[in-house]
């Protein structure tokens, strides 16, 4: 047997040997099948088109972030912080690309929970506007998340036409929240590639979101970030209406967005 | 050479022209480093978990940026722990290490042998319980050194500082860890 250590160490070499002892008696949290999920999520991606192994250099990194900067500037007047805020939605942004997609949009949290539309209308705090667009029809699947207070109602459609799949399989997204939310509830991340335009729908000033990738996120009363899954390829017109925040996410163009939302009642 | 297990570097190599399953090889190599590793910068198991795949995911996004010949190993936990740190929850969780009791201890060699054990049990306690008092960074740079054994440069590509800044404050941290120990002695 070897001889007992001196106790407590008297210098860094004896600390260092106890350290290296208890190490292999350390008990770490059991670790996770991380090669397994990874794997799934990559194999679930849709094959290498625009997300593809495209080697980002500083360069690039560098144009898209000051691209993203001058769009910001560019909104300078409707500026908060370091966002523009439409009632409580913010819209940020980050230099870099995006974090990698959920599997499936509708297991998303930020969605809240499936209901009927009858359901929504009950539990939603607003009158909820649904398009009338007969391409499209009536929404697939309806959800309600009851953060933010009146709760946020989201109208879900698979693809049709005029309105391909995204990374999620989803055609078209509406969703809707009172405007007199915190700010800091909603969140909106736009990355490098993406632009963000101001427009106008129904007279009201409008946020158009196109040509890259954004994600999604809402904080729970304490700040927190519950979900940062929900991502979204595509665009986003984003607009405040009779004290309502509203937006169209996933339609091919601002004219296909406008005339969703022109068609909401 | 068949039957020979890939290399690292070959199996960057496929993944980057898109093998999943080469890639899923190469994460499994690296995973519990990765996840202990984000445990021990965020505290906590389901977010380190999060983390660690949710740095594999951007890896495999990145791998066209990782330099040929390099190695993965402080590339890859550089991106781990930023998106650990990204998680460290605003009330500044810790990590919870516990000591494996003699009979959890895996079977694969990695027990220690009676003579390399010279500590007593109450003393294996004693110094994890001092670790725990330690401030932030200081147990943060002693167990990412000692429990998941990661290298200087290791560490400071985790910790995202200078290489003389890892060695300068792992020697502040080893000397405050002595002391805690002798003041936890002299104060019974």
């Amino acid at each position: 047997m070897a001889e007992r250590m001196a106790w407590p160490p008297r210098d860094d070499e004896a600390l260092a040997s106890a350290l290296a002892e208890v190490a292999q008696a350390v008990a770490f949290p059991p670790t996770p099948r991380i090669a397994q999920a990874v794997a799934a999520q990559l194999r679930e991606r849709p094959p290498a088109g625009k997300r593809s192994l495209r080697p980002w250099s500083g360069w690039r990194l560098g144009r898209s972030a000051a691209l993203a900067l001058l769009a910001l500037l560019i909104l300078a007047a409707a500026a908060v912080a370091f966002g523009i805020a439409i009632g409580g939605l913010r819209i940020t942004f980050a230099p870099g690309a995006p974090p990698p997609p959920p599997s499936r949009v509708v297991q998303s949290r930020a969605f809240g929970s499936e209901v009927g539309l009858a359901e929504a209308r009950q539990r939603a705090g607003f009158t909820i506007l649904v398009p009338s667009l007969e391409e499209i029809g009536q929404p697939d699947r309806v959800y309600i998340n009851d953060v933010p207070s009146g709760g946020a109602v989201s109208l879900v459609w698979g693809p049709h036409p005029g309105y391909p799949a995204d990374v999620n399989g989803v055609g078209l997204v509406v969703t809707e929240f009172e405007a007199n939310v915190d700010p800091r509830v909603w969140e909106k991340m736009v990355y490098e590639g993406t632009t963000v335009t101001r427009t106008l729908v129904g007279g009201q000033t409008a946020f158009w979101i196109s040509g890259g990738e954004h994600t999604f996120f809402y904080r729970d009363a304490s700040g927190r970030i519950v979900d940062s899954s929900l991502r979204l390829v595509g665009t986003a017109l984003i607009w405040q209406e009779n004290g309502l925040v509203l937006r169209v996410e996933g339609a091919p163009s601002l004219a296909r967005a406008t005339q969703v939302a022109d068609s909401l009642h | 050479m068949e039957g020979r297990p890939l290399t690292d570097a070959e199996l960057i190599d496929a993944a980057r022209r898109g093998d999943v399953a080469a890639y899923e090889e190469l994460v499994r190599r690296y995973e519990e480093l990765a996840f202990r590793t984000a445990y021990l910068v965020c505290g906590d198991a389901d977010e380190a978990r999060d983390a660690a795949q949710e740095g594999f995911l951007r890896a495999f996004d990145a791998l066209g940026r990782f330099r040929a010949g390099a190695e993965p190993r402080p590339w890859l936990l550089r991106i781990v722990a930023n998106a650990a740190r990204n998680r460290r929850r605003a009330a500044g969780r810790r990590a919870i290490l516990a000591l494996r009791s003699a009979q959890d201890r895996p079977s694969d060699g990695a027990a220690p042998s009676p003579e390399v054990a010279v500590l007593a049990g109450e003393q294996r306690r004693e110094l994890l319980a001092a670790i725990d008092r330690l401030g932030d960074e200081d147990r943060r740079i002693i167990t990412l050194r000692w429990f998941a054994d990661l290298s200087e440069r290791e560490m400071a590509a985790v910790l995202d500082v200078p290489g003389g800044t890892v060695k300068s404050r792992l020697s502040r941290a080893m000397e405050r860890l002595r002391a805690v120990m002798a003041g936890s002695v002299d104060h019974g």
